[in-house]
């Protein structure tokens, strides 16, 4: 065999594997969007069907007119996602900035919160479901986006102190012999040097609150309900209308693909950087 | 005055896990030795250890929970490595298209794992499931008929669909890992005429061991703790087979609404959790930062 030859091979043999992993790593996510398109009786029609007339009818009925409030627990999501995002930069900005230029609280500072990581959020749900209803915060969009705060802490934070570690101090240093304080310093020089790490941050803050599930579920009933948990409700309250599950859990997992597709290397960065320390 | 500005930049972190991670700690040690339920959390009875003791005890049935997470933990950090590892080791060539593969691939990993269990209750579904179907197709020259949700067959179905949640992190870990790996090595070995087995052996493999016990490590406390996927495939049954400890902690609370069993219960979990864990993390660093 030529060298030609053996190399077509190989590369069709790298192919085909790489169709057969796609295959098994998204066929779950595919089935369940084709689902969400098929009408009631591609649903159940036996062998399944992958060619099909799309229909919208679920999604009508689930975020429209099927008396269900979808559209609003999709709303919350948004609304639960960007406020955990904001609080996450709030709390994390600052102190990582402290944490890697005046090493506060010494070197196991952020290994005490990435430890946070080890503990089961259902140790935190029993104390937050009573403290969050004493403080009216239970099913409110807020109290749900500072449990999801607390859950992103050990993921975002050192992500945060190793890319301001990044940032040579000299300019910082320059500054300071120009006089400049450390508030200036870090709207000036600080900030703007760390918005990439920052968007990169806020994707992926903004992701996994969205997937976030056991603090949703607890803490909201009605009012903030977010979509992951509301279409756990069509498993349990709703009896089973596969259409309806399949379109909103559709809507449920989109966003973050969407995100992913466009934002992958942001967020690749951030997440190599910071989930192994 | 430098003092002072790094402590005030520290102020909002501080009170922030103040608020929402010591006092909700020392919280629950208190609900733990206490009878508090949904009707009196407001005046709670002291009852000493008594929670620790039913919690043990043969009605919760909490151990069988525990060791159902043990079992469930150990057997998807092997098959996630060893599955995060293979790929890695599948895209660590060149090929056209690749970047497109990866963010496909990468897909699963940002996926809620929540959805992942409604997704794996479509796909596996008696009726109308499309994995389902086609096993089928399959088993019937075995004699067999397999239901991915019934008893015999739900724990491989939770492993299938974890595996497809985490293994794309942990290769995209290894994988940004092995493209760090300096190319003298292999260049070396290669004039030495060591086969590319031989290569994986005894260098790529070393070189990502001290990743491998981290991933292994992280991977194993998460597992344990999972609650979202198992409890939207399977809501913990068939019957209490897939019961895991967050789910049985969830049911002693917010079911059954018995806060102080649960406190004790989900802290019982917590310690047997946490003390395997840190014995390998002293192990391991021991052996790995020589």
């Amino acid at each position: 065999m030529s060298k030609k030859t053996k190399d077509v091979i190989s590369s069709l043999t790298i192919y085909m594997a790489l169709v057969i992993v796609l295959l098994i790593f998204l066929f779950p996510l595919i089935n369940t969007i084709m689902l969400a398109f098929k009408s009631d009786i591609d649903i159940v029609s036996l062998p399944p069907k992958f060619i099909f007339r799309p229909v919208l009818d679920h999604f009508l009925k689930a975020f429209a007119t099927g008396g269900y409030q979808f559209d609003k627990y999709f709303v919350n999501s948004i609304l639960i996602s960007s406020l955990s995002t904001l609080l996450s930069l709030g709390i994390c900005v600052f102190s990582a900035y402290a944490v890697s230029r005046y090493n506060v609280g010494g070197q196991g500072f952020t290994i005490q919160v990435i430890a946070l990581r080890f503990f089961p959020p259902i140790l935190f749900t029993i104390p937050f479901y009573i403290m969050f209803t004493m403080l009216g915060l239970r099913d409110t969009i807020l109290g749900i986006a500072i449990a999801h705060t607390l859950m992103n802490l050990p993921i975002i934070f050192p992500i945060l102190v190793s890319l301001i570690d990044e940032i040579p101090r000299e300019i910082e240093e320059a500054a300071i012999i120009d006089g400049c304080r450390t508030l200036d310093l870090m709207r000036y020089i600080v900030i703007p040097l760390l918005t990439p790490g920052i968007i990169a941050v806020s994707f992926i803050n903004f992701v996994f609150s969205w997937n976030e599930y056991l603090m949703a579920l607890i803490l909201s009933s009605v009012r903030a309900t977010p979509i992951t948990v509301g279409a756990g409700l069509f498993i349990r309250s709703f009896g089973v209308q596969y259409g309806e599950l399949a379109a909103v859990t559709t809507a449920a997992i989109l966003p973050p693909i969407i995100i992913v597709i466009l934002f992958r290397n942001h967020i690749i960065k951030g997440l190599t950087m910071g989930a192994v320390r | 005055m430098k003092l002072q500005t790094k402590h005030i930049l520290v102020l909002p972190l501080t009170i922030f896990l103040t608020a929402f991670v010591i006092f909700p700690t020392i919280y629950l040690w208190y609900l733990a030795f206490n009878k508090v339920t949904f009707t009196n959390i407001d005046n709670p009875v002291f009852c000493g250890i008594e929670n620790f003791i039913e919690a043990l005890g043969p009605t919760v049935n909490l151990l069988n929970s525990i060791l159902f997470s043990f079992k469930f933990a150990i057997v998807a950090v092997i098959v996630q490595l060893l599955v995060g590892l293979g790929l890695a080791i599948l895209f660590n060539r060149d090929f056209k298209g690749k970047s497109i593969f990866l963010t496909l691939l990468l897909i699963p990993m940002l996926t809620s794992s929540a959805m992942f269990g409604v997704v794996g209750r479509l796909l596996f579904n008696a009726e109308i499931g499309t994995a389902t179907y086609f096993i089928n197709l399959f088993s019937r020259f075995l004699n067999m008929y397999i239901l991915p949700l019934s008893k015999d067959w739900v724990f491989p179905t939770l492993i299938y669909l974890d595996t497809v949640n985490w293994a794309p992190f942990i290769f995209l870990m290894v994988y940004t890992d092995l493209r760090s790996l300096p190319r003298e090595y292999i260049e070396a070995a290669l004039i030495d005429g060591a086969s590319s087995r031989a290569i994986y052996r005894y260098i790529v493999l070393p070189y990502l061991k001290p990743l491998l016990g981290v991933l292994a490590v992280i991977r194993f406390a998460d597992a344990f703790k999972t609650f979202d996927i198992i409890y939207t495939l399977t809501g913990g049954g068939p019957g209490s087979l897939t019961t895991s400890y967050s789910i049985k902690v969830y049911e002693l609370v917010f079911v059954k609404g018995n806060f102080g069993l649960g406190a004790a219960a989900s802290l019982i979990g917590f310690f047997i959790l946490i003390v395997p864990l840190s014995l390998v993390i002293v192990y391991t660093r021991r052996r790995w930062t020589k």
